[in-house]
Formats: structure tokens, C-alpha cells, sequence
């Protein structure tokens, strides 16, 4: 009797998660980001060398320690939140493929919107699985840093390059987290 | 004019960043307009190669040195060990490469140790490296094709380290150099994915390719295509092929399924099992059966003289003539009718009268002594107790020529003996005891006893005529049981007493 009352117990938690998985899987959405980002700007960095700097992406939070589904995809979560206004409330050069940043845009937010319904109300984080360190809040200076650093250049044309340049680094690194997550 | 100039210098100092100040300042007035070049990447499967033309009408630079640096990192120029002071105008930089780093790549150009050129260009590994495309094969089967896709072998290092980029590749079916069909398949960090291909139209000319779903990389290269021309006689060419072993299968199987059943249940390949020794029996039985254990008793017929005319159904008939006889023959003593019937055979029987309430019960059953010495008489002697009328008749095999009774030119003669008007007395031991448990009487009918010898002692056994002992003789109902085959009458005799008053018929 008890293997018939666990059967749609089990069912159940298979669909959910493998409903959870497909609605929180945003790795094939990463890479369209990250493509797209790639192929606004034809613009060659070779002028604009010497404008690099290090913004100091928190890359122990992708790697470092291995994260259970939850917490990866709330960090994906808060870099798509702070990755938005950026590139919304600025104006970035006009030179860029109008058409692609637009689509961009509206692929964030959708993201956006997937992930709110898939961690549901709570994105609160969970404190004891991630020790003394918490990655929000080097997510969050990270990105911090970036606005800075394009305030800081007056929004010259090099600095929306090169930030545009980190920030599809940063695509690269969120798809090969949301990979690792699913496998 | 100079005089505001510095003021407005020494204005700057407090409004502005220092570092800016200072890189304007060096920009403006230390800047050396360098000759501009331009900067070729050449990367295959991340096989990353730099080479460069200088596009300066002035002094052509003798030695170039190539270095790199990182974006994300605020560092120095670091100098590629390979291509320091080299004349040529390429530099093999794969080692140096991370993949997912943007770099910056700096050619400077000398003329002694003058510097002539320098060009500085970014690099996008990730984007910018050309990929082998992946490697197709397909083979028809029924009336699908199977499409395979494999990492081709150059691409071997490279796929386990960066897994995003061959994840899922794009397969492209044309049809008379249209697109029949584009489907993506995910790899799944296999080494091979096939995918089928159906619904296919017979008859017509399929080409396949594929190539990786890279939807950020500027150069995609499609594999070769591989075609092929589907026709309908494949279909019917496999499916011959593959009802050959079908009928192997469905017709030896339960062939061999039979044979094994029939043999298990012995219908075929029956051994032989011999019976018990006990159980053999000489070919010849001289007389009557002698089994070793079994007590064979002598009884002899006391037959009673009663004059009844006894026929046979068939005998009735009207120009049937029987006359009474009384033979004695070899210590026989018969008496009986010779009816002359129409046929030619002779026949002399004798009607009986059995009554039913005969007693089983009898320990012993002395047979009757059937000496049948010649072998070829068969003489089978069946007395039945039944309620019916029944008749015996015994042919006579062994009698002689002259032989009233027999009829050698036919072959049959037979006895019908009336046990309700006989004595039956068993001999079984030498000691000959009328009150010999083995004697036997058959039942008689009370009016028709009419001893011709009065023994007193046989007349109560008259009397006492329940007392079968033994249903010795089996008397089958309504039947001859006449053999045809002729034998010398002494076969039939045995040591009898021959006692005419005593009408006993021994034998």
C-alpha cells in the first residue's frame, strides 16, 4: 500500500521538477543575450586599450564553491536585475545596432519576469549554505563598480565598449553556471 | 597668451583627476604619431595566428615584436617570447590564450631601435576562432535515414574544455537544392547523436549537412553535404533481408519445439523395455497354460444323460437330421446329436442350462485340463456361467478319419456339452478325493437330474449342485467358438476314466 501512495508523491516531484528545471533553465537565453551584445557593436577595442581596467568580477561566486539550484539561480537573478538599468536608464552609444540593444531589452526583462515566478516570492538568500561570504553583496559592488567606472569616463564611447565588453563576459560566465546547475 | 595658459594649467591641477591631467599632457605633447598597421587574426579551432601588414608609406619597420594584454586587468604590455624581434609578419599565439578573455594585441614594428609602428587590436577568442564543423554521416534503413553527428577529431582538446560551444548543432536536410528540413539536436556532451529522418519522398536526391549553433560567431562553417538517393527499392531489398531470418525463426523453431515434445512424450524414438521374464511365454503352449505357481487341477465332466433335443437356431431346420450318438474316443465318452444340417458341417452340440447362482468363492480353480498335444489344433474349450442359455461347442481337431464326428473335409466339428447336466469333479492331486475342496459342481436343475450311475456319493454331489466351487468354465452367450483348424484327436485326449454308467467325460 505504501508503494501506491509514494508513486504520485514521486510523480509529483518529477514533474515539479522537471517543470522547475525547465522553467528556471535560462542557459539557452544567456547565450542569446550574449550573442547579441556581441553583435550590436562592430566597433574594434584597439583604440581603446588603454581605457581598460579591472572591475574585479566576483568569479569565486561562479566557481568557487559548488551551489545548490536555489542559490545559482537567485545569483543569476540578481546580476540580470543590476545588468538592466544599466544598459535602460543610461543611453548607450548611438553606433550600436538599435535594433538588437531593443531586443536585448525585452529579453532581460523577460528572463527577469521567468525567474521572479520560478523562485517564486521568496529570493531571500540562504545564509548558512554560503558561510560568512555573501555573494549579493560582492554581485552588488561589482556592479556598482561598473556604473562608477562609466560615470567616471563620461560615458565616452570606450568606456560603453569596454563595459559592454565585461558585460558579455559576464553572459558567458552566468550560461556556464546555469549548465553546470542543470547537469 | 602663455601666461594664461599656465594659469589655466594650474587651474586644471585642483579641478581635474591627476592621472588624466597627467595622460593628456603626455598625449599632447610626447605623442609620437605612430604608423598605423593593420592586424589580422587568423584563429582555427582556437589555433590562434597574428599576422599584420604595415600599411606605412614611410621607413619600412626590419623587426616586430608582438605582445598582449588582458581587458579585464589594468597590466602591462606582456611580450610573446616566440615573436620578440622576429622579421616575419606572423606569430603563432595559441598558448597564450584564454578563451573567454577579451585580449588586446600590440605589434610594434622597429627599425633598429626606433619605433616605427605600433598597432594595437582586441581579441574575442571565443567569438573570433573559426570551428571545424562537425562531421555527418548518414545510412538509409527502411525508409528513414539516419543522420549521425560526431566532434570531428581536430576538435578533440577542445571540446571537453569548452562545452557551451559544441552543445547543440544544426542539421539541415535539402531536397533537390531546397531546404526540406532544419531541425537542432542537443549533444548532451556525447560523442555522437543520431536523429532520424522520416517521411521521406522515394525516389529523389537528399543532401545533409550541419554545423554548430553559434549564434555569436562570425564564421559558421557548414560541413561537407553528404547525399543520397532514397528509393524505394531499398525498403523492399532490407525487408527481404530481414524476412530470411524470420522464417528461420518461425518455421525450424516449432519444428524442432514438435519433435522434442513427441519424443518427450515417447510418441517417437520409443524405447524399448523389455517385459519381465515371468512374462514370456514359450510360442508353442502344449495343453492347456502351465504356469509354474499356478495349480493346475484335472476336472472332469460327469455328464448327465439327458435326452434333450438341443439345436442350434441355425441348425432348426427342417431337413436337419439328428440322430444321438455316444462315442467313446481316447477315454472320451460323448454323447451328443449329430444334426446334418444343409451345410455340410457337421456339428454335434449340446445346449446347456446355467443357472446364476453360482459360487464365486473358490480358492482354487482347477481348469480344465485341455490336452491339446497337437499343435496345430486349437481347440479353445470356454464354458460361461451365465444366465442364458449358452452353448458349447468344441471342435474336435484331433479325431480320427473314420470319425463319425468329424469332418475332416470341413474342418469343424464341435460339442455343445449341457453343464447343467454334468458333473464336473476335479483330480487336481493324485490322491483323487471326490471331497476334494477343488471339486467343482455346476448347478443343476432339479427335474432334470437323472444319473444314469447311481453313485451315491456323486449323486449328493448332485444334489448339492450349488456348490460350484469355481466358475471354471466360461461359457460366452450365443456363440460358437469353433475353430476351423483341423488336428489330430490326440491332442484332445488325457488320462480319463471312461465309465459309460457313469456318464463322466473326462479327459
Amino acid at each position: 500500500m505504501t508503494s501506491w501512495t509514494l508513486l504520485p508523491v514521486t510523480l509529483m516531484l518529477l514533474c515539479s521538477s522537471t517543470l522547475c528545471s525547465l522553467g528556471c533553465d535560462l542557459t539557452q537565453g544567456l547565450l542569446e543575450d550574449f550573442s547579441l551584445l556581441h553583435q550590436m557593436s562592430a566597433f574594434s577595442l584597439g583604440p581603446c586599450w588603454k581605457d581598460r581596467t579591472n572591475f574585479n568580477f566576483p568569479k569565486e561566486v561562479m566557481e568557487g564553491r559548488p551551489l545548490q539550484r536555489e542559490n545559482g539561480t537567485v545569483i543569476v537573478y540578481e546580476m540580470l536585475q543590476q545588468i538592466f538599468p544599466i544598459f535602460s536608464q543610461n543611453a548607450p552609444p548611438a553606433t550600436w545596432n538599435q535594433t538588437q540593444l531593443m531586443q536585448l531589452l525585452s529579453a532581460l526583462d523577460q528572463q527577469l519576469e521567468q525567474l521572479e515566478r520560478c523562485l517564486g516570492q521568496d529570493v531571500e538568500w540562504e545564509e548558512p549554505s554560503l558561510g560568512s561570504e555573501n555573494p549579493r553583496l560582492a554581485l552588488k559592488s561589482y556592479f556598482q563598480g561598473i556604473s562608477q567606472y562609466l560615470q567616471y569616463k563620461e560615458y565616452s564611447h570606450c568606456a560603453w565598449e569596454i563595459m559592454r565588453v565585461e558585460i558579455r563576459r559576464v553572459f558567458l560566465f552566468m550560461s556556464k553556471l546555469t549548465r553546470k546547475l542543470r547537469d | 597668451m602663455l601666461l594664461n595658459q599656465c594659469t589655466l594649467f594650474i587651474g586644471l591641477l585642483f579641478f581635474f583627476p591627476r592621472e588624466s591631467i597627467c595622460s593628456t599632457w603626455s598625449n599632447t605633447s610626447m605623442d609620437i604619431p605612430l604608423q598605423s598597421c593593420i592586424l589580422t587574426m587568423t584563429s582555427h579551432n582556437f589555433q590562434h595566428i597574428l599576422s599584420w601588414e604595415s600599411n606605412s608609406s614611410g621607413a619600412i619597420p626590419t623587426h616586430y615584436t608582438v605582445s598582449y594584454t588582458v581587458l579585464s586587468a589594468v597590466e602591462e604590455w606582456k611580450a610573446v617570447e616566440t615573436c620578440t624581434n622576429i622579421t616575419k609578419s606572423s606569430c603563432n599565439m595559441t598558448d597564450i590564450y584564454e578563451t573567454n578573455e577579451t585580449y588586446f594585441t600590440n605589434v610594434t614594428g622597429f627599425n633598429r631601435k626606433e619605433k616605427l609602428v605600433e598597432c594595437v587590436d582586441s581579441f574575442f577568442p571565443i567569438t573570433d576562432t573559426v570551428l571545424d564543423p562537425p562531421e555527418v554521416s548518414i545510412c538509409v534503413f527502411k525508409d528513414t535515414i539516419n543522420v549521425t553527428v560526431h566532434h570531428p577529431a581536430s576538435l578533440s582538446q577542445i571540446k571537453n574544455k569548452e562545452k557551451e560551444l559544441f552543445s547543440s548543432v544544426v542539421i539541415k536536410v535539402q531536397s533537390s537544392n531546397k531546404l526540406y528540413k532544419e531541425l537542432t539536436v542537443e549533444m548532451d556532451n556525447q560523442e555522437n547523436v543520431t536523429n532520424v529522418i522520416d517521411s521521406l519522398i522515394p525516389n529523389s536526391n537528399y543532401c545533409v549537412s550541419a554545423h554548430w549553433d553559434l549564434q555569436f560567431s562570425k564564421h559558421v562553417i557548414q560541413s561537407p553535404l553528404k547525399c543520397i538517393m532514397f528509393s524505394s527499392s531499398q525498403e523492399s531489398g532490407s525487408e527481404k533481408f530481414a524476412a530470411i531470418p524470420l522464417a528461420t525463426c518461425f518455421i525450424i523453431l516449432p519444428i524442432i519445439i514438435l519433435v522434442i515434445l513427441l519424443k518427450k512424450t515417447g510418441y517417437i524414438c520409443r524405447k524399448q523395455t523389455h517385459s519381465p521374464k515371468v512374462l514370456d511365454f514359450p510360442p508353442v503352449i502344449p495343453g492347456p497354460l502351465q504356469l509354474p505357481h499356478v495349480k493346475v487341477t484335472r476336472a472332469d465332466i460327469i455328464y448327465k444323460t439327458k435326452k434333450k433335443k438341443v439345436f442350434n437356431d441355425s441348425d432348426d431346420k427342417s431337413d436337419s437330421d439328428c440322430e444321438s450318438t455316444q462315442k467313446i474316443e481316447n477315454n472320451y465318452t460323448m454323447n451328443g446329436f449329430i444334426c446334418r444340417s444343409q451345410s455340410q458341417d457337421s456339428k454335434l452340440c449340446w445346449k446347456e442350462y446355467n443357472s446364476t447362482d453360482s459360487d464365486p468363492n473358490e480358492p482354487e480353480s482347477p481348469e480344465v485340463d485341455l490336452p491339446l498335444a497337437d499343435t496345430d489344433s486349437s481347440t479353445p474349450y470356454q464354458l460361461k456361467t451365465g444366465p442364458d442359455e449358452s452353448r458349447v461347442c468344441r471342435s474336435w481337431s484331433h479325431l480320427s478319419e473314420d470319425s463319425t464326428y468329424s469332418s475332416r473335409s470341413e474342418g469343424c466339428f464341435n460339442f455343445n456339452v449341457n453343464l447343467s447336466t454334468v458333473f464336473v469333479r476335479d483330480h487336481g492331486d493324485d490322491k483323487a478325493s471326490e471331497d476334494d475342496a477343488a471339486q467343482i459342481l455346476l448347478p443343476v436343475q432339479e427335474d432334470k437330474v437323472n444319473l444314469v450311475d447311481s453313485d451315491e456319493t456323486e449323486l449328493k454331489h448332485i444334489t448339492h449342485a450349488t456348490n460350484v466351487k469355481t466358475p471354471l468354465f466360461h461359457v460366452p452367450s450365443k456363440e460358437y467358438l469353433c475353430s476351423e483348424n483341423s488336428s489330430s484327436d490326440e491332442s484332445v485326449t488325457s488320462e480319463s476314466d471312461v465309465d459309460l454308467g457313469d456318464a463322466y467325460i473326462r479327459r
